[in-house]
């Protein structure tokens, strides 16, 4: 056999089907119809038929094709040229992608521009809805903590015109709420009341003054209590604290020499504390008695209960103490 | 919910998750990934809570098979075409899922087709599933290969005429016939292109006394395997351990007793293939017998093996047109045409 003659030209490939080679390579190889179909498995009619390129009664193309290619091998030819010289003459170069099925309308499935647009954009709003409940429940929160970076430090708040003023360095036990201070981790549901006592500058209710306001630390202040001028103060806010909720009522200072996680709730169960407060800190409380404290590490701990101090080492396991404090 | 709105952050994914391959298919972008199923795991005290890090996957995992050091073990996690080891196959199908997905920003979380062998047990098959779940797929479906393999030949799988494909994978050889849409008959045989490796390693020993690994098996196969007697005759180099001296010694092989190495496993698919003729109702039969049978899979590529087939049935033989990819482009094809190819998905029986 002449390979040359079996080279095919791209140019004529162009124009000629794949059939045409394979009837030139077969009769240069004196093979009949019958010794190809003999070969490929394949009836004489279909050889012909892949020899006058008319696929018309042939299978479905991967068959074609693969008759094609088994054609090429047996003759010698090429099979990727007259599979080439086939997807010209059958416009079709993209057998991979064969529908396996009648196909109307095809729906595409994957999200567009719009949708995803729109999906972040519930994704931000559901995040924001999140984020303002969480910032909204804390605002709701009132309590009765001061914080203070020194344990000397006079710790006190500006209160109306005509109102008393009491420190916290007073050893007398302070019956009543005083100081509205906002810290995230505490909470006490007496504050609208203590707010009020403070304001009516009772004797009862003795109230933290501030000296000097760059020494204190807080956070949130109520709004209502303490910087509203007096000609804006309704007598109707005045209202007389209870006797009874006094006597209840009890003060923690405590000061941290060393960091500690630090537990306290108060008569009714409410976490006034409930995180790791750093050392050198000191802490004022206030609440409802019986106090239920719990102390990490007890040992860098000084806790003050009424103006008395209150030894931690009878209630220390190891380095964690657990104590009530009650009036 | 969460999944749902991920889900629009995620590509739908056809996988063709193979003994030897794993190729990805991704909605309106085709194959996108095709990396070898292995993972190299390293063992350390520092490695976490069990011991363990994966160190590497996919080709860079497979380069290390058979040369890592006492701490590392390069793992093949499916074996017969099923999950050998499920949390090492979990690891590995979410390295591929988030390496095909274009945003890094969401986790991804795609609705995923998977290809399961015909044969596989409905344990092995739950696995498959709750693997790819684990891996963060939003749904899962899976396709019998069989059905995947005529999809991606583009074989008239929904039309009344017997459709024949064989897939000769790495684990797994499947035999199926389809019909309207269906399984007429399918058969899945475990011997594939790993028995042909295990072959020549074994003919190498007996006949040669030298051991050599299975990626040294897979070159020789890859370049001088035969499926026939009277192939063109090709000879290869190797190099291997002496079993005697325990020295290295080179061996010149010929495609002939390749073929030899060989005959074992080909009988047994040629074997598998007669049943499935004989099994099928006489109206597929005959539309088979004028057609012929497909042959895809890694194993399609052994020269000469259409040939060795056709003489054996009598039947024309054809080679799919890239016989690698067919799997993972059936599985494709059903994605993107799922509401239409509703009933070719399998259950888990």
């Amino acid at each position: 056999m002449d390979q040359s003659e079996n080279q095919l030209q791209l140019d004529d490939m162009g124009t000629i089907g794949p059939g045409r080679y394979l009837l030139k390579a077969r009769e240069n190889q004196k093979l009949r119809i019958e010794d190809v179909a003999i070969e490929l498995r394949l009836i004489p009619s279909q050889v012909t038929a892949l020899e006058e390129d008319d696929y018309s009664a042939m299978p479905e193309v991967t068959y074609v094709r693969g008759y094609l290619r088994n054609y090429a091998r047996l003759l010698g030819l090429s099979p990727d040229e007259i599979l080439l010289a086939h997807a010209r003459i059958t416009r079709n170069d993209d057998f991979g992608k064969v529908a396996v099925s009648p196909v109307g309308e095809k729906e595409i499935h994957t999200a567009g521009l719009g949708v995803k647009l729109l999906g972040v954009f519930i994704l931000v709003a559901a995040i924001a809805g999140v984020v303002y409940w969480y910032l909204d429940r804390d605002a709701d929160q009132p309590v009765t903590v001061a914080v203070t970076p020194e344990p000397a430090a006079p710790v006190t708040e500006e209160v109306p015109t005509g109102s008393s003023k009491l420190s916290f360095a007073d050893p007398e036990p302070a019956p009543a709420p005083a100081v509205q201070v906002g810290v995230d981790a505490v909470e006490a549901d007496e504050q609208p009341a203590a707010a009020s006592v403070q304001q009516d500058s009772t004797a009862v209710a003795p109230a933290v003054t501030e000296s000097e306001a760059g020494q204190m630390q807080t956070e949130n202040v109520e709004p209502v209590s303490a910087t509203e001028p007096v000609a804006d103060q309704p007598a109707v806010q005045s209202i007389e604290p209870p006797a009874e909720i006094a006597s209840d009522m009890g003060q923690l200072v405590i000061s941290y020499e060393k960091s500690c996680w630090t537990d306290i709730r108060d008569a009714s169960g409410k976490k006034l504390v409930y995180k790791t407060i750093p050392a050198g800190q000191t802490i004022t409380l206030e609440g409802k008695t019986p106090f239920t404290l719990f102390f990490g590490f007890a040992v860098g701990v000084d806790l003050k209960f009424n103006g008395e101090s209150i030894d931690l080492k009878q209630h220390t396991r190891g380095v964690f103490a657990r104590l009530t404090l009650d009036n | 919910m969460l999944k749902r709105l991920l889900g629009f952050f995620s590509h739908d994914l056809a996988i063709d998750l193979g003994t030897a391959n794993t190729l990805i298919y991704v909605r309106d972008k085709g194959i996108v990934l095709n990396e070898p199923s292995v993972v190299a795991i390293r063992y350390s005290p520092m490695g976490g809570a069990s011991g363990k890090s994966v160190l590497a996957v996919g080709q860079e995992a497979k380069n290390m098979l058979g040369r890592t050091p006492g701490n590392i073990k390069a793992i093949r996690p499916m074996k017969d075409g099923v999950i050998a080891d499920f949390s090492v196959t979990e690891v590995m199908l979410k390295y591929f899922i988030r390496k095909v997905q274009e945003s890094r920003f969401f986790k991804p979380s795609p609705r995923i087709i998977i290809c399961v062998p015909c044969g596989s047990t409905q344990v092995e098959r739950r696995a498959i599933k709750e693997s790819a779940l684990s891996a963060g797929a939003r749904e899962v479906y899976l396709i019998e290969e069989p059905m995947a393999v005529a999809i991606g030949a583009g074989l008239p799988v929904a039309d009344p005429t017997g459709s024949m494909v064989v897939d000769v994978g790495g684990g797994t050889t499947e035999v199926g016939i389809v019909s309207l849409g269906g399984l007429v008959y399918s058969d899945s045989l475990r011997v594939a292109g790993d028995k042909f490796d295990e072959g020549i390693i074994t003919y190498l020993r007996r006949q040669h006394g030298v051991l050599i690994g299975d990626s040294t098996a897979e070159r020789i196969k890859k370049e001088i395997g035969a499926a026939m007697p009277n192939s063109e005759i090709r000879e290869m180099e190797i190099k291997g351990r002496d079993l005697a001296e325990g020295l290295s010694r080179s061996v010149t092989l010929t495609s002939k007793g390749i073929y030899d190495a060989l005959a074992d496993p080909l009988d047994q698919i040629s074997q598998s293939i007669k049943v499935a003729l004989e099994q099928t109702p006489p109206e597929l039969g005959a539309d088979i017998a004028e057609k012929g049978m497909v042959l895809a899979g890694g194993g399609a590529l052994l020269r000469d093996i259409d040939r060795r087939f056709m003489e054996e049935t009598g039947m024309p033989v054809v080679v799919a047109e890239d016989p690698l990819t067919c799997v993972a482009r059936g599985c494709g094809h059903a994605l993107e045409e799922m509401d239409i190819l509703g009933d070719v998905f399998a259950s888990e029986r």
